[in-house]
Parts: structure tokens; C-alpha cells; sequence
């Protein structure tokens, strides 16, 4: 085996060596014969022929000593190689505009295919990622609840002491959070359980890891882990990292270690820069406790399972530990326990990530429409290589009449096929590695910068060496099946006979390529009406002439019962400001992502089975939100001053949460509270407002509550709202304002309503102005390849136009007649594309949701709008030609015969 | 000189003749043929240049290996020898052939 293929590789490498020292002993073997026959008395004329017949053809037998040292197939290959090489070089043109073509399409492909690998596909960094399993808990709507209660896992394993024995776990908090460090810098902080990095399996690159002992409450050190990233970007690598403190959120914690450079937590779309222990979280959140408090879930669930294990087996453990915790007596945390109606075990590999979610629609639309604009792609060069085989014919018949075989002729072509298609897909590469971090970017939003793992993979290069072959194949199909029909004798009769096969292939790759931008128009077009109504309809608040400024008051050490004197103080001030039309204090921002929602409102008169039906978001508001926010009251009235104390009565609600309690009665004045007792009830309905949407414009309409601005509901965290026709002018003095009365205070940055917005639809414009850009290209290629063939028909028919222009043809009718051509061809291909298209996105249509809006696949407009565009494209395409066609000198046409 | 009654070569047998000739002593390609025709008494009749491909062949599978040396008239040549693989292929191949030249005896009833 093994001299086996050294000889090869000595027959490869040391070709001439080989070959040279071959023909040095056959000569010397015929030599000796020679000898022998003059020695014998011949004459040297007999002893030739002999030679001859003893012998055999020297020629013949070198041939088949290659063939006996088995490199003949790499052999033709690098001479097919080396010749393919020369051909591109000898025509600069036509491979520079085939690879760039290719490297577009390609670049494309490999851009969102590496983001969707990042997010979609790869696995974290970690020991054994396919063995991680996600414990999921169920709610009793029977969905996955997303996160989990701190107790609710401190008293799963209090109850089920063999947990352990059944799988190693961790939970960390579902979100990092930004955090203040040493009052000069925001860092991305995820609170973690001592066994993370030991579940993980993730050893550190300096110093420790987070343990067990540093995660008991009142541990003698507060202790933390920084990244490898962060460690790099802030410290430079310091090695003396190790031990310093660092204090965030006037905490001070001591760095115990630095994570390993690949690792960037579990949440895969964000990299953290520290991680601390969980038992930490009420300290650095300022005395908010989320560890105590049977409603608050922030926590994700991560565990192994032990050998021989399997899941069935940990999900009957949890129910059964799930079950007893039910079964205590009646309290909080009980009626917490309550919500859960199952725990599943899932592979969890892939890590948690919300955006997978938000962006596994899109990218897999962007991932057909990349497809489709390289299908494009490649018609336009097979049509490029069919106008070249023509221009090759004679060589190609040539070759085939002095004895190449047809196989070693089309193993030629595949050759140059595939070499153009790996120049293609190299340039591809480069540029799909630039574009998934430009696509990366461009997802990004200030306030939840993207981090993606974008190092290429075994799977992103396959799919870019995949995709490079299937090009190849694909453009190179219709040319290879039209050269493998080259009949020497009529190539060699020449050029024009041959043209007719050309031009047939050409016209079908121009209607296929007509087809394809047509679907990619359409779906451009539906994405643009989609972008287009969600940036014009009623949201219920109003898209401009406000400004939002986020307000923490933890890191001031603001106690809560100093927070609605400070706001009402910053009101005061602000009022002052010219240009200020109106300002109030919410608990909840604008398009900020999220909600928060309370459970079990009871009302008057409303009974229902279904508790989902109880649970409603709310918010806190001072006075004057309403209008400063543009939303409408339909009925009653906003909330006073007086009414902003701790056990007021009033409160507003939305029309969804009016319909769902009242139905068509009279909200106003009716009572409404928690649970089903009406004894219980008393708060007041004062006013009923049009619903709006928070978390995100394409939100469904939530049933809301609107409370009056009191301390005891919601977080440490509010939203300034100031109402002004001249943002600009007023926001620098509104901090000011702000700052006067709390220095210290540190202020989000203020955004308008605009710029809310647009943050807030920054990945349906991504796709958007993706799918447009991908449309441009598509109809570029289409029409340089319509271009090509109308062209080259034209060419073919001076003659034909010639004579029609003798015989008394005006120029318009000659114009006419290859404007009907390229109509023809065009109509066609622009039909069957929204025909097809149709089709595909009817039956695509619940997967289209994510990504359309207030528009239907089907929508006449777009398609009426796809056919004027396609329809000009053909034209543009076809005038220069029809145009070269009217001015045929018949003359010069009969010459050219 | 009259020629002896020649027979064409059964297909693979020239790869066993190579290795029977280089059996005794390393041998260049000029000599193995010679060898060949003087062990078979010029029965055997092969197309001389038709050693090269073999040779190439049984250099790939590693029975013979090749280096340069010097021949009686004092000219360049390739010596070829068996390596112990080869020696072992010979064996087994000659084993083999005796088996099939029986069996074939016997069937044409010869034997």
C-alpha cells in the first residue's frame, strides 16, 4: 500500500524523470537487440523490421506504462488543468465577466448561508455540545414557558434528591444584562449557577471557574469570570487580570478568571463580557430581588444527562418533583408551581438564542432568493459559454476528427467548467465572508448589538464547494449537451449551421431566467408593501414629534419612595423648556421588545374557563401619557395628579381588554381586580384608551392595563416621554434638566419616535433592501443575458434583415419585428415566473407570516407592478438591438453572406 | 534460422514470468526478456516491449523494486529485484497456477 503510493507520488511529481529514464532502457533494450540481429548477419534494414515485430511501437508502450502506473486519470486532469487555464487567459473577457457573475451569486449564497450556519446550525463551543439537553417547562396552555423561576428550581431539587444521580445541570440568566463598570463603561453581564462552566465543560483560559462555593448566598468573595473577547478588547490580554477587582454595579467583584477564547456564553447572538454568580443577582440589581420572588422567571435550564440515562427518564423525575411541590399547601409560590404542567428534556446543543426565532424566517427567505439569483447567474454564463463553444467549434471538430474521443472532449469542457466554477466559488468565498459580517452588521441595532461566531466551518466551506459544483454543472449542462452533439463534418462547413442549436438554448435560458427574476421581483415587492404598511399604519401611538429617554434611578440609589417626587420635580422642569408641548413618566419604553404582564385580573360580571384570558400587560403611567404619546382616549378621561399615591383607585385599560371583559357594556366606572372574588375588587375603570402596540409594531393587540405611576409595581427602570415639534432643540436641554436635579443619575441615551421606530423595523428593512438589491441584480443579469441572445439572433439575421429592408421595409417594421421577439421571449418567462411564484408562496404562506405584513402573496398590485418592471427591462434590453436590425445597409447584408 | 512453434501469452501470466526470471539474480529489461526465451526454449512468445508496462505495474504493487546500475557492456541500465512481497507473490501465484494447470489437465483429460 504504502510503496504503492509512493510510486505514484514519484510518477506524479518526477513525471519527466520517469519518463525520460523509460525511454533511455527502451532504447537501450532495442539497441541490444539491434546488436544481437546485425550480429546475426542481417541486413540493418531486416533487423529494423524485426526490431519492429520483436518489439512492438515504442510509443504504444509508453503509453500503456502510464497507464500501469495508475496517475494517468490525475495526469489528464492537470493537462486538462493547465489547458483550461490557457483557454481563460487567451479570452480575459469572458472569464473575468463569468467570475464575477459567479462570485456574486456565489458571495451571496455563502453570506447568509454563514449567518444562518452561526445562528441556525452550529453547535457552542463546549465538551460533547451534542449531549447538552435543554430542560424546558411547560405552561398550561401547553407552550413552553420561557424562562424559570430561581425557587422553582432551588425546590425541584430540594424534592428530588436523586436529580443529581440523573443529569448534571446548570441555569444561568436568560438575558445578559448591561451593566455599569467602575462608572465608566456598559458590559454584558449573564448571572450564572456554580456548576455552568463545569456542565459546559469549559476550561478556563487563566486562573478558575465559577463553582459551587462561590455561588452559596453570602459566599466570603464576590466572584467573577471575564471572556476571552472582552479580555483582549478592554485589558490587552493583561495577565494581571487575575485577582483585580472590578466594580459594576457598585458591586465589587474579583476576577477569578478569563473564559476560553472560542467561548462566548450560551447565548448564541450575544457575547458576554462577565459572568457572576446568580446569588449575586439582588446585589447587582440594586435590591430588586429576583431570587425571592415567586413571580419573577428569568433563568434558562441547561443539563447532561448521566450514561444510560435517557430523557423519558428525566422528564418523569421532574413531573414527579413538579407534582409534590403542587400538592403543598396554598400560597405564592404554590400558585407559581401551578402554571407548570410539564417539564420536557431536549438537545440543547445549539445553545438559546431569542433570535433564532426573529430571524430563522428571513434568512431562510434570503437563502431561496440568494439561490434564485445564482440560478440566474448561471444562465447568463451558460449562455456566455454557448456563444464561446460556437466560437470553438471549428477547434473542438477539429479535435474530433484527428481522433479525440468524444468523452476526452466533454472531460475537456467539464474541466474548464469546474475550474471556472472554483474561481467563481473562491472569489465567492472572500466575499461571502465580507458579507456575512456587513449582513451582521446591518442586523445589529444599537441598543442589541449582534455577536455571531462567523469563523467558516467544515459545513460552510462544503456548502461553498457544494454550491460551486452545482453551478458548474448547472451552466455548464446546455453547452456540454450541444457540444457533445458537434458533427465534424458539419462543423467544419461552418460557423452559421451550427448557430440555430445556439440560439434555441439561448432563448430557453433567457425565458428560464425571465421566470426567476420574476418570482424575485415579486417577492421584493411584497416585502417593500409589507415594509411600507408597517411604517404607515395606525399603531395607535402617533410616529412622530415625541421623544423617548430611558431613566434608571438603581444606580443613583434612588429609594422608592423618593422616585414620584423626583419625576414630578423632572416634569416640572421640563415644562419649562420652549418648545415642550407635553411630557410624562412610563414604566414601559416604546418598541423596547418587551412587555411585562400580571396574571389573574377578575372584573365584574367576567367569567371564563381559560386563564390565559386573565393574564394582560401592563404598564404604570403619570399624567398626561396619553396625549403625550398621541394615543386616543375613546372614552372617560386620563389620570389626575391626585391619583398618583400608592393605594389609588383609578385605573385606564385598552378597547381589547374593554371588549374582552365587558363585551358591549359600558366599561367606565366598573370595578376590576385579582382573582374571582368581587369582594377583592377595587380598582375603577376611568377611562378606556385605543389599543397601541409596545413590544414590537407587529405585535398582535395586547389586552393592557394602564396604572397610575406608583412604586410598588414594575422595576427600577422608567421612560421619559416629551411631547415637542423640535426634538432636536430640546433634547439637549431636557438632560440638562434631568441632570440639574439628580447629577448622578446616569441617562440612556434620548431617541425619538422615528428613530424608535426604525430600530424597531431594522430587520424587515434589512430584508427588505436585501431582497430589492438581489431583485436590481437579478434584472441586471436577465437583461445583459436577453441582451446577448437578442444580439446575437440579430447578427444572425442581416442577411434575412437585408433583404427585408430591400424589399421595401421600413425600419420600424424591422424594429418591430425583434421587439416582438424579445416580447415574446420576455412575456413568457415573466408569466411563468409569477405563475409559478404564486404557487410556491400560497402554499409557503404560514411561513411568509413572520415576514409580511397588511399584504397577501396573491396581491394584484405587486403583480401588476412585476410586469411593468420586467416588461421595461425587456424593452431596454431589446432596443439596442431591434435598433441595430432597422439599420441594416442591405448591401453590407449581402456581403456578409 | 527456422523458428521455433511459438504460442501467444495466456493474459497475466507475463507478470509471473517476470518475477520467476528475477527469482535467481536482479535482471534489467533486456535481460529478463532473454531469460523468459531461454527458460521457455522461445516457446513463449512476447512482444518485448510489453515488459515495460508490466515492470511499471509491478514496481506500483510493490514486488519488484528498481535502481540503476551498470550492464556487461558497460552501459546504464535499470536493475530490477524482487522484494520480499514479490518473493512471497511468487510463491503464491506459482502455487496457484499449478493448482489451475491441473484442473485443467484434468478436465481436458490429459493428465
Amino acid at each position: 500500500m504504502f510503496a504503492d503510493l509512493l510510486f505514484r507520488l514519484r510518477s506524479l511529481f518526477q513525471r519527466r524523470v520517469v519518463e525520460s529514464e523509460l525511454d533511455e532502457e527502451m532504447r537501450a533494450h532495442q539497441d541490444h537487440l539491434m546488436a544481437t540481429y546485425l550480429s546475426r548477419g542481417m541486413t540493418s534494414a531486416d533487423a529494423r523490421r524485426e526490431l519492429a515485430r520483436e518489439f512492438g511501437g515504442m510509443e504504444q508502450w509508453k503509453e500503456e506504462s502510464r497507464d500501469a502506473r495508475g496517475t494517468r486519470l490525475i495526469e489528464t486532469l492537470w493537462q486538462d488543468t493547465r489547458y483550461g487555464c490557457r483557454g481563460l487567459r487567451k479570452s480575459p473577457g469572458f472569464a473575468l465577466t463569468a467570475i464575477v457573475t459567479l462570485a456574486l451569486g456565489i458571495g451571496a449564497n455563502c453570506a447568509i448561508f454563514t449567518v444562518l450556519n452561526a445562528l441556525l446550525l452550529k453547535e457552542l463551543p463546549v465538551r460533547q455540545p451534542q449531549t447538552l439537553m435543554r430542560v424546558i417547562s411547560y405552561g398550561l396552555n401547553h407552550k413552553p414557558n420561557d424562562d424559570l423561576n430561581y425557587g422553582l428550581y432551588r425546590d425541584l431539587a430540594g424534592t428530588q434528591p436523586s436529580l443529581p444521580s440523573l443529569f448534571e445541570s446548570y441555569y444561568a440568566a436568560d438575558d445578559g444584562t448591561r451593566m455599569d463598570l467602575d462608572g465608566t463603561e456598559k458590559i454584558q453581564v449573564q448571572l450564572v449557577s456554580g456548576t455552568f462552566f463545569s456542565t459546559l465543560g469549559v476550561t478556563p483560559a487563566a486562573g478558575r471557574v465559577i463553582g459551587l462555593s462561590d455561588d452559596k448566598l453570602g459566599a466570603p468573595e464576590r466572584v467573577a469570570v471575564i471572556s476571552y473577547r472582552y479580555w483582549v478588547r478592554r485589558w490587552g490580554r493583561d495577565p494581571g487580570i487575575v485577582g483585580r477587582t472590578l466594580t459594576v454595579n457598585r458591586v465589587p467583584l474579583t476576577v477569578i478568571g478569563v473564559g476560553p477564547a472560542e467561548f462566548f456564553g450560551d447565548r448564541v447572538g450575544e457575547s458576554q463580557d462577565l459572568w457572576a454568580p446568580v446569588t449575586l443577582q439582588p446585589q447587582l440589581f440594586r435590591g430588586d430581588d429576583y431570587l425571592n420572588s415567586p413571580f419573577i422567571t428569568f433563568l434558562h435550564w441547561m443539563g447532561r444527562l448521566k450514561p444510560g440515562v435517557t430523557p423519558q427518564q428525566a422528564e418523569a423525575a421532574l413531573g414527579v418533583a413538579i407534582k409534590q411541590l403542587q400538592a403543598q399547601p396554598d400560597s405564592d409560590k404554590v400558585r407559581m408551581y401551578k402554571e407548570v404542567s410539564a417539564f420536557t428534556v431536549e438537545s440543547g446543543g445549539r445553545g438559546f438564542s431569542d433570535l433564532r426565532a426573529q430571524f430563522s424566517a428571513p434568512l431562510r427567505v434570503l437563502m431561496v432568493i440568494a439561490a434564485l439569483v445564482v440560478l440566474i447567474a448561471c444562465a447568463n454564463i451558460a449562455s456566455l459559454l454557448l456563444a464561446r463553444g460556437l466560437a470553438r467549434h471549428r477547434e473542438m471538430a477539429v479535435r474530433a476528427a484527428t481522433g479525440a474521443s468524444l468523452g476526452r472532449l466533454a472531460r475537456q469542457l467539464i474541466t474548464e467548467n469546474t475550474l471556472l466554477a472554483l474561481l467563481g466559488g473562491a472569489a465567492g468565498w472572500l466575499a461571502g465572508r465580507w458579507g456575512s459580517e456587513l449582513l451582521v452588521a446591518l442586523a445589529s441595532s444599537r441598543r442589541a448589538p449582534m455577536f455571531l461566531d462567523l469563523q467558516p466551518d467544515s459545513r460552510a466551506l462544503a456548502f461553498t464547494v457544494g454550491i460551486s459544483m452545482v453551478t458548474a454543472l448547472l451552466f455548464g449542462l446546455a453547452p456540454a449537451l450541444r457540444t457533445a452533439r458537434t458533427d465534424p463534418m458539419d462543423a467544419l462547413k461552418g460557423p452559421a449551421t451550427g448557430a440555430r442549436a445556439e440560439l434555441r438554448w439561448g432563448k430557453v435560458l433567457v425565458v428560464a431566467q425571465f421566470a426567476f427574476t420574476a418570482a424575485l421581483v415579486i417577492a421584493a415587492g411584497l416585502l417593500v408593501r409589507s415594509f411600507h404598511n408597517l411604517r404607515s399604519f395606525d399603531a395607535g401611538v402617533s410616529r412622530e414629534g415625541f421623544l423617548q429617554l430611558g431613566i434608571d434611578t438603581t444606580a443613583a440609589g434612588y429609594k422608592t419612595n423618593q422616585l414620584l417626587p423626583f419625576y414630578e420635580r423632572v416634569e416640572q422642569a421640563i415644562a419649562a423648556i420652549p418648545g415642550v408641548e407635553g411630557s410624562s413618566v412610563g414604566l414601559m419604553p416604546l418598541f423596547g421588545g418587551g412587555t411585562a404582564g400580571i396574571c389573574c385580573i377578575g372584573a365584574e360580571g367576567f367569567t371564563t374557563k381559560n386563564q390565559t384570558d386573565r393574564r394582560v400587560i401592563f404598564n404604570t403611567v403619570t399624567p398626561g401619557y396619553f396625549s403625550t404619546l398621541g394615543m386616543t382616549l375613546l372614552s372617560g378621561r386620563d389620570f389626575q395628579r391626585t391619583e398618583m399615591v400608592k393605594d389609588s383607585k383609578a385605573i385606564v385599560i385598552n378597547e381589547t381588554l374593554a371588549r374582552r371583559l365587558f363585551g358591549a357594556a359600558n366599561p367606565l366606572g366598573r370595578r376590576m381586580g385579582f382573582g374571582e372574588d368581587p369582594a377583592a375588587y377595587k380598582w375603577e375603570v376611568v377611562g378606556v384608551v385605543k389599543d397601541a402596540k409596545y413590544a414590537h409594531l407587529r405585535d398582535e393587540n395586547a389586552a393592557t392595563i394602564y396604572f397610575p405611576f406608583q412604586v410598588n409595581l414594575g422595576g427600577p427602570l422608567h421612560f421619559l416621554f416629551v411631547r415637542t415639534s423640535n426634538p432636536s432643540a430640546v433634547e439637549r436641554p431636557m438632560r440638562e434638566a434631568v441632570q440639574s436635579i439628580a447629577p448622578d443619575m446616569p441617562l440612556g441615551s434620548a431617541q425619538t419616535v422615528e428613530e424608535i421606530i426604525s430600530e424597531d423595523l431594522r430587520q424587515d428593512r434589512l430584508v427588505t433592501e436585501l431582497s430589492t438589491a438581489f431583485g436590481a441584480l437579478a434584472l441586471l443579469l436577465s437583461a445583459t443575458g436577453l441582451y446577448g441572445v437578442l444580439s446575437f439572433s440579430v447578427t444572425r439575421r442581416t442577411p434575412e434583415m437585408g433583404i427585408r429592408i430591400a424589399l421595401g421595409a421600413t425600419p420600424a417594421a424591422v424594429r418591430a419585428l425583434v421587439l416582438r421577439e424579445t416580447a415574446r421571449l420576455a412575456a413568457l418567462g415573466t408569466f411563468a415566473g409569477i405563475l409559478a411564484s404564486m404557487f410556491v408562496l400560497g402554499t409557503a404562506a404560514r411561513a411568509l407570516d413572520a415576514l409580511l405584513y397588511g399584504v397577501t402573496p396573491a396581491d394584484p398590485l405587486t403583480a401588476a407592478s412585476t410586469v411593468m418592471t420586467l416588461g421595461c427591462v425587456a424593452w431596454a434590453a431589446g432596443y439596442w438591438p431591434a435598433r441595430r436590425a432597422s439599420r441594416v445597409e442591405p448591401l453590407t447584408a449581402l456581403r456578409y453572406e | 534460422m527456422p523458428n521455433p512453434p511459438s504460442i501467444d501469452l495466456p493474459q497475466g501470466t507475463l507478470d509471473l514470468l517476470i518475477l520467476k526470471a528475477l527469482a535467481l539474480e536482479p535482471q534489467h529489461g533486456w535481460g529478463i526478456a532473454v531469460r523468459i526465451q531461454q527458460i521457455s526454449s522461445d516457446v513463449l512468445r512476447i512482444q518485448q516491449g510489453s515488459l515495460y508496462p508490466a515492470l511499471h505495474r509491478l514496481q506500483r504493487r510493490g514486488w519488484i523494486k528498481a535502481k540503476w546500475g551498470t550492464s556487461d557492456n558497460n552501459r546504464r541500465a535499470k536493475f530490477y529485484e524482487l522484494t520480499v512481497a514479490g518473493r512471497k507473490q511468487l510463491q503464491t501465484e506459482t502455487g496457484a497456477w499449478k493448482t489451475l494447470t491441473a484442473a485443467v489437465d484434468a478436465v481436458l483429460g490429459t493428465a
